[in-house]
Order: C-alpha cells, then structure tokens, then sequence
C-alpha cells in the first residue's frame, strides 16, 4: 500500500537509486513533444476554450466625483488569439505525422455519439 | 465506457462547462433563506461575488489538469534544472513561479501570502533571539502571531458565517434584519475567500509553534521560508507539509548529480490525473451531483448511490491532488510525506483518521490534541480532547453548521468506540482481526459509518441533509441512477485504492533500467509511454475539469 510506496521511495532515495538527470530530461522532452502532437488537433480546436486571465478594466484617468463614473477601458489579453495562432502549425504537424489518430480513435471509442467540436474561431 | 464519461470530445482541459461544478454554492443558499424573497435584488448582485462561491476566480486558476499548468510547469521544470546550481538565482525563481502559481487565481492576494510570510519569520526569529528561559517573552510573541494568523483567518473564512448566525440569532429573538443588517450581510459576502488560505495558515503556524516549543530553529533566510510556505504543488490544497520536513531542502537545493526517483513521480501524476480527470468527475457528474441537488426526489437507493458516488468522489479527487502535489514536487527534487493510505480499507474510525489526509490529522493531533490534554487525564478529558479536536477539524474545513455537525460526528465516534473498546476490554495495541470475512464486515461498518459523516459535509443546508436522510428511508421506488457504466466508475474508484504498491507500480517502475548503458531507453520509454497514457486519460475525462474540492477549504 501507501506505505510500502513511501518506503520504497524512501529508500531508493537514499541509495541514490533512480534515474540521472540526463536521460530524466531526455525522457520528459520526448514526453512533451510525443503530448503535444498527440494532442495537437485537439489543443488547436480547443484552444478558443482555453481560460486566460481575465480582462483587465483600465479606469483612467481617475475621477473624484461620485455622479460622474470615470472613463474606463477593458484591456483584454493577447493569450487567447496567440494560442489559436501558435497551435495551428503543431495541429499540422500533428496530423502530417499521423499522430493525431490515436486520439481521434479514442474519442470515437469514449464519445460515440458526441458532435465535432466547432472549429476554432478565425 | 461510452457518452457517460462527458459530452464532447475535447481536451479536459478548460474549466468545467456547468457553473454549477465549478461554483458549489456555500452560504449563498443560506443567505437566500435567511433574507427571504423580499431581497431578491441584493441577492441577485451578491451571486457574482459571493464569499465562497468564487466562480470567475476558479475560472482563472491554474488547476494542475489543464494546459496552461502544463505550459508553466514543463518551462519551470527546465528552468529549475539548469539554475539549481545558482541559489541565488534558483531560490528567487522558485518563489516567483509560486507567486505566479497563485497570482494566476488572484494576483491581488500575493500580497497577503507576502505578509504573512515575512510577519510569521519575524515573529520566529524574534522568539529564537530570547533564550528557552524567558518564557513569557517567547509566549507574548507567539501569542501575538496567532492572534493574527487566526484573525486573518477568521476574516477571511467566517466572518460571513459568524454574521449570518448573529442575524439569524437575532431573528430568532424577535428582530428582523434590517437594512443595516443586510447591508452587513452583502458587505461580508464581497470578502473574496482566498484559495489554499487554510492550508498556507497552518503551515504557518506549526512553524512558529515549533520554534516557540524548541522544536526547530528558524530558517535564517526569509526567502528560503517564503518558498517553503508558497512552494506551488502544495500551496493550496495541502498536504501541510511542516517546516521541519520542507524547509531543509528549500535550504539546501536539490543536486544535479543526484538520481531522481521520475518512476514514483510520473505514477503518481498520472494515476492522480487518471482519479480526478475520469473517475471523480464522472461520480460527480452522474451520482453525487444530482443526487445531492435535490434529494428529496430521489429513492431510498438512488441516495444510497449518491453518497457512495461522493465518499470515493471526494476520496479521488482529494488524494488525487495529492498525489500530483507530491509527484511534481519529486520531479523537482522534493520529498513530501504521504497524504493518504487507502483510508476506506480503514477497520476503525480511529483507523480511517490515520489514513485520511494524514497531514491534517498529524496536525490537529500534534497542534491541538496533545496541548489539549491528549490521553493523559481521565477518560472523560479524553474524551472531550477528541471531541473538540475534531469539532475545531470541521470547522477548518469550512465555515457551516454541516461542517461542525460533521466534526462533532466523528468526535462522538471516536469517543464512542474508544468507549466500547474500555467496554469490551480492548487496547489500541491489539492486531486487528486477519481472517477475511470479519475484515471485509469491519471495512464495509466503517466505509458506511464515514459515508453518513458525508452526507453532512456534502449538503449546503441541514435542512438539506435531513431530506437526504429522508430519502435514504424510502425504498418504495427502484434505482434510477444504475447503469453499468456507474458500477464500473463506483468499482474502479474503491479498487483504485489498491493502486499503491501493486504490480501496476512495480511495472512502471521496471520501465526506467538501472543499469547504465540502458538508463536512456528506460527513461525515453518512460516518456513515450506517459505521453501515450496521458492521451488516453484525457479522452476518456469528459469535457472540462472541476476544481479540486479542496480548493475552497
């Protein structure tokens, strides 16, 4: 259980048992690329969905009068139309590789009857 | 498996679609009560911004089954590796990535985590310069910055609470709210409840109540303190790791030429990932949600279905934030200590408090417990230490009268069986019972016993519960929740218990070889295979990811 984890953990710690960094940060590059083009169609078509910081309302310049409101703009982050644009090329690679057919077989095989997801927003 | 598990085929990526799931209504419901119809106006402006159902932030925060956690810890990861050599360079990065962590919720409460961090160091350096004898001098200190972390605390989490009982007091009385009261009501219900305050709280003060008892030195660097307070994988939802156990390696960074155990570390993000993203959101989706919305039109077994949903939903998801908490921190070079142990194979309540959040109840046992009294008095004092320990346990978990119920619950329980225990002639100290079918009648006692204790910490209202009691009774009507794919989900979330130490583990484990010309392969199969079942564990979610249920504590 729980506890043969910890101490099993605990011990290859301490025996310096474990794997060297090189191959761990060889291993995590190979797992981010292999997730992202697994996942790319699927982040791209996603990606107007993706939660942001939320829009800033800029109030300047600052007015004292309580009648009067201020003048005030809503500054809205870049991030949404720059992840739409970012993730189209890794959805191209994506799909140029084959890649994106696992997850597409997946979502077949756990979501039948579920409709397409609507295209990103140009 | 098939459309249960969701609703469309995206990523679970983004923020749950249903508001409902990402804002469980808290005391909004109560206040409805309370002001009744005729306040529907302030009630409707107050939805937005209400104490604990903090929608909009848990929109924007950086929850650890979405793409944005992805982008800022895979960058972090790469960071942290080539700087940890440079600490100082290392440690401010450190600080900022956790900063950024929670300023991505709400950046405005940085600043709160900031003075607290730097009033809790103050206040433990100053009682490390007096020597153990000054003793009164030390107390003032720690008396003082208790004061004000439970102030903070309590104007944060229950000053809403606190004032709905005054004017529900006062109505009692024979006086109404008035506008002044009201005004109060909706002034309260703006206080914003900051993520993770709970957590970050009593980390805070164990580290000083530590110091005060002589326990531990204070770190000499605020920074190293103030990465050991914020560090992000545990930041907001625990475990509570204490300073003894954490601050040592935010000291002493961890080394490059030191193997990292990534095995352990990817099994637990990933069957964290797989708990929370499939198997808890589809029981809240299909069982405890429902079920719990409107008990009172539900059968006998539906509701019996529901808190079976909810006692393994919340089991899944809480040890599942665990489990990625500890699984990060491990890819960083951290060691956090266990969090759960399979607690539903408990064969007591005392039993199931040793294996359910392990790091609250070790805290609430070593903080208020043994300076209680402990065991040490009469039984009677024992059994009021037990009580109030957990009493206080329920309200740390949220500011409710379901909240203290359940606590009291699981007093009463404890000092119930600890009763019947003396009774029958019994110790702690005997083995418990090893033949299969007294275990198995033990296990299913206990799992039931803890499932009545849910239905409290689930329900808004008490008046919610006791319809959801009501239910319970009624066996007229057959099941309407069944389905095979819900007894696959209920099946899956009890065996995931076993998960731990299997031959799963030991697999995955065998995937990374230790010998060295193969140390390469090993761990590129290890990440193919990751990404692989990642992939796998995102298709089957459905659509969006809930907070984690203990966000709002």
């Amino acid at each position: 259980m729980a506890r043969w984890r910890d101490e099993i953990g605990e011990r290859r710690a301490g025996e310096g048992k474990g794997t060297p960094l090189g191959p761990v940060l060889a291993g995590f590059s190979l797992f981010c690329i292999l997730a992202l083009l697994l996942n790319g169609e699927s982040l791209h078509q996603n990606a107007h969905l993706l939660p942001y910081p939320r829009p800033v309302v800029i109030t300047w310049p600052p007015s004292l009068s309580w009648r009067q409101p201020p003048p005030s703009f809503e500054w809205r982050s870049p991030a949404r139309a720059m992840a739409i644009r970012l993730s189209a090329p890794l959805a191209a690679v994506s799909r140029g590789t084959g890649l994106n057919r696992f997850r597409a077989r997946l979502d077949a095989l756990f979501h039948t009857d579920n409709p397409q997801p609507a295209p990103p927003p140009p | 498996m098939n459309r249960n598990f969701g609703t469309a085929t995206s990523l679970a990526f983004e923020t749950h679609p249903n508001p409902r799931v990402n804002s469980p209504p808290f005391l909004f419901k109560v206040y409805q009560r309370v002001s009744g119809d005729g306040n529907r106006n302030i009630l409707a402006s107050r939805q937005s911004s209400c104490i604990c159902s903090p929608a909009d932030g848990w929109r924007h925060s950086m929850l650890f089954p979405t793409t944005i956690f992805a982008i800022f810890f895979a960058t972090l990861f790469y960071l942290h590796w080539a700087l940890v050599k440079r600490p100082r360079l290392w440690k401010p990065l450190l600080l900022a990535a956790s900063y950024l962590f929670y300023g991505f919720w709400n950046w405005k409460f940085i600043f709160l985590i900031a003075i607290f961090t730097v009033l809790n160091h103050w206040a433990a350096c100053a009682m490390d310069r007096y020597p153990p004898a000054q003793s009164s001098a030390r107390k003032r200190i720690l008396v003082a910055i208790l004061l004000f972390d439970l102030g903070v605390l309590a104007f944060f989490k229950y000053a809403g609470f606190l004032t709905l009982t005054a004017v529900q007091t006062l109505a009692v009385l024979g006086l109404p709210p008035g506008d002044t009261a009201l005004r109060l009501l909706e002034a309260v219900g703006r206080i914003v409840l900051p993520v993770g305050i709970s957590f970050f709280t009593f980390q805070g003060m164990s580290y000083v109540i530590d110091v005060y008892r002589g326990d531990f030195r204070p770190g000499r660097s605020l920074l190293d303190f103030a990465n050991y307070l914020a560090f992000f994988p545990q930041l907001v939802a625990g475990p509570i790791v204490r300073a003894r156990d954490l601050l040592p390696q935010m000291e002493q960074p961890p080394r490059r030429d030191r193997p990292l155990d990534t095995s352990r570390a990817s099994f637990l993000i990933l069957a964290g990932l797989f708990k929370k993203t499939v198997i808890a959101n589809f029981l809240a989706e299909r069982l405890a949600d429902p079920v719990f919305a409107h008990p009172e039109s539900f059968s006998g077994p539906d509701a019996l279905l529901g808190v079976w949903g909810y006692a393994l939903q919340i089991y899944c998801d809480f040890s599942a934030y665990s489990d990625i908490a500890i699984g990060l921190a491990l890819l960083l070079g951290f060691h956090f200590p266990i969090n759960f142990n399979a607690p539903y194979f408990a064969l007591s309540i005392r039993d199931f408090w040793h294996r359910w959040h392990i790091s609250l109840s070790t805290w609430l046992r070593d903080y208020l417990y043994i300076p209680l009294g402990g065991s040490r008095g009469s039984e009677r004092q024992t059994y009021r230490n037990q009580f109030l320990t957990f009493l206080l346990g329920g309200l740390w978990h949220g500011a409710g009268w379901t909240f203290l119920i359940w606590g009291a619950f699981h007093g009463l329980s404890l000092a119930l069986e600890r009763f019947l225990a003396r009774l029958f002639g019994m110790r702690d100290s005997d083995p418990p019972p090893n033949r299969f079918w007294p275990v198995v009648l033990r296990r299913l006692w206990v799992f039931h016993w803890v499932c009545l204790s849910w239905i409290f910490f689930r329900c808004v209202s008490l008046t919610d519960a006791l319809a959801y009691f009501k239910s319970l009774t009624d066996w007229s009507r057959p099941p309407t929740l069944w389905s095979p794919s819900v007894g696959l989900a209920l099946a899956a979330g009890w065996c995931l218990q076993y998960l731990d130490g299997t031959r799963a583990e030991r697999l995955w484990v065998s995937l990374t070889c230790y010998s060295k010309p193969l140390q390469y392969a090993g761990a590129l199969l290890q990440g193919a295979a990751s990404a692989a079942i990642l992939t796998v564990i995102l298709a089957m979610g459905p659509r969006g990811v809930a907070p984690f249920i203990y966000f709002q504590f």
